[in-house]
């Protein structure tokens, strides 16, 4: 079936299996920047915006997506580099697999959350796991990011 | 999730056309469960143009539509202000923000999980549900319903008289699905307790309810523990989750009777 969706603020008109979910969607058709974790909506790496609302890509039936609004981290590119300049200060970055799905979630965050602390960064951002274990050096370069971006 | 069509309809009418008298049509509301679903289906309905994820407060009620999301539930300044903010507290901490955007209302009740924080807190709450075909009953009863027609559910009255509200569960770790939850209600002259993930489907522990209406909070933890049934699984065992209970149903009860 076809659908059409604005991706990263561009339209685009995919052919998709009536059961395929976003995450597939997206990576076949060259989106590879959304991860494939756990696949069962629990580690947060495929994040993806759908019409502003962050939401696990493996969990949304890409035929939810037609009419609507899908943004990855190539949608967020001036976030995406001043974020990972922070992740990069802070040495938080390692295997970089979770990378994505965290910058799209804090961006996500940021607009949602008004000067949120440091108990409210990481309650929003439970859902995103890290499993080298970097989430101390993440949470200090998440601050530094919004306190740069004020 | 193998299917050879996905609709979305625009009316809950429209979805009950759909599926009723069709096992080969699956309802989908937040879908956070399509990727581990193993039968494939026909046909796959999809609420979420159906206009069901309306909020609002109407004759002392507040009615939920069945694709209000987790999220709503914490942030929705109208779902706050009702029955002191235990319908977002008892999600608050499930998963990720990211599950708390796509799990709904409507698929949390309907699919009757048994592990589910939010069930209890509705049952203790005296919600009703509402079926397209089926009409208005309490959720008690739609649980209790071994047989259930296939039907489309639109959504959720919870009465808003509840003057104070208690919530308890307890997790392995914070994100995951509860060992035990309890949630306590104080009606005004009724206190209403459940008890969930046991790991059955939640339940009113009546006894417990005589016991708090008689101001003994104590009495209250000791009436669920006896009269509840508990079973293994991987997150803890029978014998672990009746002194759980005990413990959680007292606490609770002790909040709403302070």
């Amino acid at each position: 079936m076809n659908i059409s969706l604005e991706l990263n603020g561009r339209p685009a008109t995919w052919d998709v299996e009536p059961g395929e979910a976003l995450l597939d969607a997206l990576r076949r058709h060259g989106v590879l920047s959304v991860k494939r974790g756990c696949d069962t909506a629990s580690c947060g790496t495929c994040t993806v915006l759908l019409d502003g609302v962050p939401v696990p890509s493996c969990a949304v039936p890409a035929p939810r997506a037609d009419g609507r609004a899908v943004t990855t981290v190539e949608g967020l590119p001036d976030e995406a580099v001043r974020l990972g300049a922070c992740l990069a200060a802070e040495g938080a970055d390692q295997c970089g697999f979770c990378a994505p799905g965290l910058v799209v979630a804090v961006v996500a965050m940021s607009r949602e959350l008004e000067d949120p602390d440091e108990a409210a960064i990481n309650h929003y951002l439970a859902g995103n796991l890290c499993r080298c274990g970097g989430y101390v050096s993440q949470t200090r370069a998440i601050r530094r990011y919004l306190q740069e971006a004020r | 999730m193998a299917v050879k069509a996905y609709l979305r309809p625009k009316s809950a009418a429209e979805a009950l056309a759909l599926v009723e008298g069709d096992e080969r049509a699956a309802l989908i509301g937040g879908g956070a469960y399509l990727r581990l679903a193993t039968r494939g289906y026909e046909t796959a309905v999809d609420l979420c143009d159906a206009g069901l994820d309306q909020v609002r407060v109407e004759d002392g009620a507040l009615r939920l539509g069945a694709m209000v999301t987790y999220r709503r539930l914490e942030t929705d300044i109208v779902v706050r202000d009702c029955c002191g903010g235990l319908l977002g507290r008892c999600v608050e901490n499930i998963v990720g923000v990211q599950v708390r955007n796509i799990v709904t209302v409507g698929g949390t009740v309907a699919g009757r999980y048994a592990f589910a924080n939010l069930t209890t807190a509705l049952l203790a709450l005296g919600a009703d549900v509402v079926l397209e075909r089926g009409g208005r009953k309490p959720l008690e009863q739609f649980l209790a319903d071994k047989a259930p027609a296939r039907d489309v559910l639109v959504e959720v009255v919870v009465p808003t008289a509840a003057r104070r509200c208690a919530w308890r569960d307890l997790t392995r770790v914070r994100t995951d699905f509860a060992v035990l939850n309890v949630a306590a209600v104080d009606l005004g002259g009724e206190v209403r307790v459940a008890v969930g993930a046991r790991p059955g489907v939640a339940r009113l522990a009546r006894g417990a309810m005589q016991a708090a209406a008689a101001g003994d909070a104590h009495g209250a933890g000791e009436a669920a523990a006896a009269e509840l049934d508990f079973g293994d699984d991987l997150r803890a065992s029978a014998d672990y989750r009746r002194r759980v209970c005990g413990t959680l149903v007292t606490r609770a009860v002790e909040e709403v009777l302070a």
